[in-house]
């Protein structure tokens, strides 16, 4: 599927240059309000997962977030990744009352996804996010092994740290030949959310049971470094572009690597515990009106719905609406029928 | 809110009969060269409105919500292209109307009619603030739509939205300031709760927090508009460095002489009750009441160099007090003297006389239960005092300014740039002091937060 | 701890306004619980604070062994006082509260700890040892106090109605705590309370204070049985206070008979007195039966137990009996 991707990718690009399909076909119009297109696709992906039929929910997921890479590459102008959504979210907001139509451009992508996730349930990270499903797809290779090592409740494996450590090494390797022909400044931020992933995969590694829950938490703090850079005006540039742009810097470039890598030891490790985005979209999550509820009369504790799980949200049914992704892996797991995704336009915050 | 089901014939008849009007209507008008019929966006329309159709007559889609659904497209295919430039936006129009029917509906069908009316209201301020009021918004109000129907299911959430919004267009200049502000006072006013409901004190905390917000605004733009460059740039001026430090240095030891006579002269006033307590509760204000420049010249005719008292402590002791460092600390004991007398007495009034008593019967003598007992239970009003006293001194002006206006404390070197360069160059300096200043400010209430008090800490109960 | 001295009072007098506290002259023996009994406003708690030094020197002599009290300032008298309140220092633990008078000591600090130690098992709050004062229960905090007070080993301990506030069980658990203590350490202790059924449980000696004045002072027993006057028996809640000639006294003498002391006795026999129940009061653990002599005199009350009361309804006819020497009379005129 890979294979695929990077030859559909190649072939398109080769066909189109750098220039966005929309952006020839919108030729003539105003072109700011290309961003408009941006709020109808965004939006229809993230109405699509109520819509489609439950019978082959998880395939038509794997469609969607194909159309979500394809649509963050051809047609989304302003968005380099995650920092790039909170910065641009901050640039346009200011812009609102003096330039508005470059308010909407950078405000687009941000405003669609918190809203769809406040009515729709988080389901960007689950069924649209580019990176959620790079590294979903790459995970797929070691999955097999990562179930039994979540079954095992993650002992100490001397494969898994031999793989973090090559994981290590490479980064160190890597680094070493980028900085023997440049310099790295504050925009280059995306190495150090590198950095930091390589010992968190480390740490976790060594010990995933005590570091899982707590090392979460650097989510918000990554959300919090991103939102005070962008308000320091720093033009901190996104580790992860693979799958939402087509701009790579040597920095982007080794990040994304980076990630891909570390999604084989540890799946979805970006989504779990650096996305800065994430707290946002979890915040959203918790505000909104659709969520997976829990019947605990049919609920007999088997904890499936725990195993197929790729971020560790849910405990015997429960789920932690911080973490969840709205997947629905669990959903369309159980036996017994016992979750289901409700509308309540009363519900109380999670 | 309930609607009664229409009956099954109408319940047939409504949907197919709406759909036959868009498909007439298409067909005429396309012949009559209002629309183009055969425009790719227009049959998308068409097409939609045919599978919707199907949809609600198999019922497979809600009934309401999918006729509301195929009037709003029909409409849209009849009339969008007079709304909008293009397609595309008539189509985003089409879209996040149909958004905000659906959420709207909802709003009304599941939640008391207070939502919906709120909701019908925020959509008709909506459109006046951004449609009327705003030129070229048309988009951001598809945005605002948008936020709109994600929120306006609580009064909570509508609540920050309507902040958020204001915020960023009326509030334009000063957008993330008044963002700030509105977010501190809404989870204060929406997390209020006393025990018995108590709308009187819920609309002072709103009043009140709105007040006081407007005051704070000045204070967040000064900071907010300042770059670390700006500021690094105001710390390595030799000027700007040196008032700081001397301003650090003369507060500190006003503070310090005031710590020295002000907390036994506090304690010895809520213990003790004499003639002429009253007298000297009033005294204690005087340097509130008179104004600094006053207090500036009282002092410099008592202890100016060329006054009696002034050259006698200049002939006896080589003493000089104005334009030196001794005048200034002594300007800033003047003025900070109230800040430290009352808290500290508030302080000491708090510790019951009884506590002391009973340390007394355990075999303490006065001075034994002052030091182990009253000053304890008292560290922290007094620690707070000496804050407020040192705040007070170092934020000095009036008086200081008329006792030795040179070498200039902090207070004065702003005064003197604003009067040589002018606001824009003074704004950096004058952000520094305000940032030292709060988290000065800051830390040592955390400091305070540590310091044991007669009232228990939270977390240790049984 | 048997130099405990004794606590001497010689006329002593203190006036506040139009109060007037004494003359008093009081012995309180060593090692002797006494129970200062009297309602509220007749002048306790100031003569607590007398003892204690809070209010200065009145006229008179208080002695304490043979030290006089008089011009010492409250830290040098050795007398421990606990206030209704208890006055814990809320900033510190409770082994800290305890600790705090054994600084004002020459003591090492590990005879300091021992002494912290001993009083916290002593009154069973070991477990609260490291807990702020603040946050202890109203009964606990009462403990703390005491044992406090005894920390710096005092010559008297001035309780001011230790059991205020408290809930039954827990007035129970402490009153059998300090008796306990005072077992251990016999710590001369003046105790003053407006309730009775303390004086029963705790005290060894009692006295009772009306208007500021000592109106009785005696055993617990005595101070019960034969109150000194009409007023102490209506204090201590004696029925049957009614002119002597209701008992067959004298008629211009009031008079007194305990309930327990008059028994029912088979109708007609010799030296009883006939009479008409009015009324029949359960009182939960006995019950109060109101006869009324058919002579014509005031109806009496008497206790009998379930078992005894149950033949008896209101208007059935008795026959009341007692030992005249039960019959207290005081030397109070009585005109009737």
């Amino acid at each position: 599927m890979n294979d695929i991707l990077s030859a559909a990718e190649t072939w398109l690009s080769g066909a189109f240059g750098n220039i966005k399909l929309v952006e020839k076909a919108m030729m003539g119009l105003e072109g700011s309000y290309v961003e408009l297109l941006t709020i109808l696709s965004l939006g229809l992906l993230a109405v699509l997962p109520a819509i489609v039929p439950a019978q082959r929910r998880q395939r038509w997921r794997h469609l969607n977030q194909a159309f979500g890479i394809i649509i963050f590459i051809y047609v989304v102008f302003t968005c380099l990744g995650v920092f790039g959504m909170i910065r641009n979210f901050q640039r346009g907001l200011s812009e609102i009352g003096r330039e508005n139509i470059v308010a909407l451009y950078y405000c687009s992508v941000p405003a669609t996804i918190l809203v769809t996730s406040m009515l729709f349930g988080p389901a960007f990270c689950g069924w649209i996010c580019p990176t959620g499903a790079l590294q979903e797809w790459i995970g797929l290779l070691t999955g097999r092994w990562n179930r039994k090592r979540k079954a095992a409740g993650y002992p100490f494996s001397r494969a898994a740290f031999a793989a973090a450590l090559g994981v290590a090494a490479i980064f160190l390797l890597w680094m070493m030949h980028l900085s023997r022909t440049r310099m790295f400044f504050v925009e280059d931020a995306s190495i150090y959310w590198s950095e930091v992933l390589v010992l968190i995969v480390l740490l976790l590694v060594w010990n995933m049971r005590r570091w899982d829950r707590p090392l979460r938490r650097l989510r918000l703090l990554s959300f919090i470094l991103v939102a005070a850079a962008s308000a320091l005006s720093l033009r901190v540039t996104s580790p992860v572009h693979l799958g939402f742009a087509k701009v790579y810097d040597p920095a982007s470039l080794l990040s994304t690597v980076m990630v891909i890598l570390a999604t084989l030891v540890i799946p979805r490790v970006w989504c779990r515990y650096l996305c800065p985005w994430r707290s946002a979209i979890a915040w959203a999550g918790r505000h909104s009106v659709r969520a997976i509820v829990l019947d605990s009369a049919a609920c007999t504790r088997c904890g499936i719905c725990d195993g197929v799980c790729d971020v560790d949200a849910v405990t015997k049914g429960v789920i932690d609406s911080k973490e969840c992704h709205f997947c629905m892996k669990c959903v369309d797991a159980c036996p017994h029928r016992a979750l289901s995704i409700q509308d309540d336009w009363r519900r109380p915050c999670a | 809110m309930h609607r009664n089901p229409p009956s099954p014939l109408v319940r047939r008849l409504l949907p197919l009969l709406l759909f036959a009007s868009h498909t007439g209507l298409h067909i005429m008008l396309g012949l009559a060269g209002w629309i183009e019929p055969f425009e790719l966006f227009n049959l998308m329309l068409l097409t939609v409105g045919a599978v919707l159709c199907l949809l609600v007559l198999t019922e497979r889609a809600d009934y309401f919500m999918g006729m509301a659904a195929m009037f709003l497209i029909a409409a849209h295919a009849l009339i969008g292209h007079h709304l909008a430039p293009d397609a595309l936006t008539s189509g985003a129009i089409l879209v996040v109307n149909l958004l905000t029917v659906y959420a709207g509906y909802h709003i009304f069908e599941a939640l008391p009619l207070r939502y919906g009316l709120a909701f019908a209201v925020s959509y008709a301020l909506l459109f006046e603030l951004f449609i009327r009021r705003m030129s070229h918004a048309e988009p951001l109000f598809m945005l605002a739509l948008m936020g709109l129907a994600a929120t306006g299911r609580r009064f909570r959430m509508l609540a920050c939205f309507w902040a958020l919004v204001l915020a960023f267009t009326v509030c334009q200049p000063y957008a993330w300031e008044t963002a700030l502000l509105f977010l501190l006072i809404l989870p204060a006013v929406f997390s209020a709760r006393a025990s018995v409901r108590n709308p009187v004190a819920r609309a002072g905390l709103l009043a009140g927090l709105a007040f006081l917000s407007a005051l704070m605004l000045p204070v967040l733009v000064l900071i907010l508009a300042q770059t670390p460059q700006s500021i690094a740039a105001v710390l390595e001026a030799p000027d700007a460095r040196d008032a700081l430090l001397l301003t650090v240095g003369t507060a500190t030891l006003a503070t310090l002489i005031l710590a020295v006579f002000g907390i036994p002269l506090a304690y010895a006033l809520s213990r003790l009750s004499f003639q002429g307590k009253t007298l000297v509760l009033t005294l204690m204000d005087v340097p509130i009441v008179i104004p600094q420049s006053v207090a500036g010249i009282a002092l410099l005719m008592v202890f100016g160099r060329t006054q009696p008292l002034g050259s006698a402590l200049l002939n006896q002791f080589g003493l000089t007090l104005d334009g030196a460092l001794p005048g200034i600390v002594l300007a800033q004991v003047f003025v900070a003297l109230p800040f430290m007398i009352k808290p500290a007495l508030a302080a000491f009034d708090a510790v019951p006389p009884s506590l002391e008593l009973a340390a007394r019967h355990l075999g303490a003598n006065a001075w034994g239960a002052f030091g182990r007992l009253t000053l304890p239970l008292a560290a922290r009003g007094l620690f707070l005092a000496l804050v407020l006293a040192w705040a007070r001194a170092a934020g000095e002006f009036g008086a200081v300014y008329f006792m030795t206006a040179s070498p200039a404390v902090a207070p004065i070197a702003v005064f003197n740039r604003f009067e040589r360069v002018g606001l824009t160059e003074t704004a950096p300096l004058v952000a520094v002091i305000l940032l030292f200043s709060l988290v000065l400010f800051f830390v040592l209430q955390c400091v305070a937060r540590v310091i044991p008090t007669l009232h228990a800490p939270e977390g240790d109960l049984p | 701890m048997n130099d405990t001295p004794a606590l001497m009072l010689d006329c002593m007098l203190h006036r506040v306004g139009n109060f007037r506290l004494g003359p008093l002259s009081l012995v309180i023996p060593a090692h002797a619980w006494f129970m200062l009994l009297g309602p509220s406003g007749s002048g306790k708690t100031t003569f607590l604070r007398l003892l204690a030094g809070v209010i200065p020197a009145p006229s008179g002599a208080i002695r304490l062994g043979d030290r006089d009290l008089g011009p010492l300032p409250p830290e040098a008298r050795r007398v421990a006082y606990v206030s209704q309140h208890g006055d814990l220092f809320p900033h510190l633990t409770v082994a800290e509260n305890i600790a705090f008078g054994l600084h004002f000591k020459p003591l090492s600090r590990s005879a300091r700890a021992d002494q912290v130690h001993r009083l916290l098992h002593l009154f069973g709050i070991a477990h609260l040892a490291s807990r702020r004062a603040a946050n202890v229960s109203g009964g606990e905090g009462r403990r703390v106090a005491i044992a406090r007070a005894l920390a710096p080993e005092p010559a008297l301990l001035l309780l001011d109605e230790p059991f205020g506030m408290l809930d039954p069980n827990g007035r129970t658990e402490l009153q059998d705590c300090l008796a306990g203590v005072h077992r251990e350490l016999g710590t001369t202790t003046l105790h003053v309370t407006h309730d009775r059924e303390e004086a029963w449980t705790l005290g060894t000696r009692c006295g009772v204070l009306l208007d500021g004045q000592l109106v009785q002072e005696g055993t617990v027993e005595r101070v019960f049985r034969r109150p000194a006057s009409r007023a102490a028996a209506r204090f201590l809640g004696a029925l049957n206070i009614l002119p002597a000639s209701a008992f067959g006294g004298p008629a211009d003498r009031w008079g007194m008979l305990r309930p327990e002391h008059i028994s029912l006795a088979p109708i007609g026999k010799p030296g009883t007195v006939p009479a008409v129940i009015t009324a029949i009061r359960d009182r939960g653990n006995l019950v109060e039966i109101e006869a009324r002599p058919e002579s014509g005199a005031p109806a009496l009350r008497l206790h009998a137990d379930w078992q005894q009361a149950r033949p008896y309804q209101p208007g059935a006819r008795i026959a009341l009996h007692w030992n005249p020497e039960h019959v207290v009379v005081w030397e109070e005129p009585c005109h009737e």
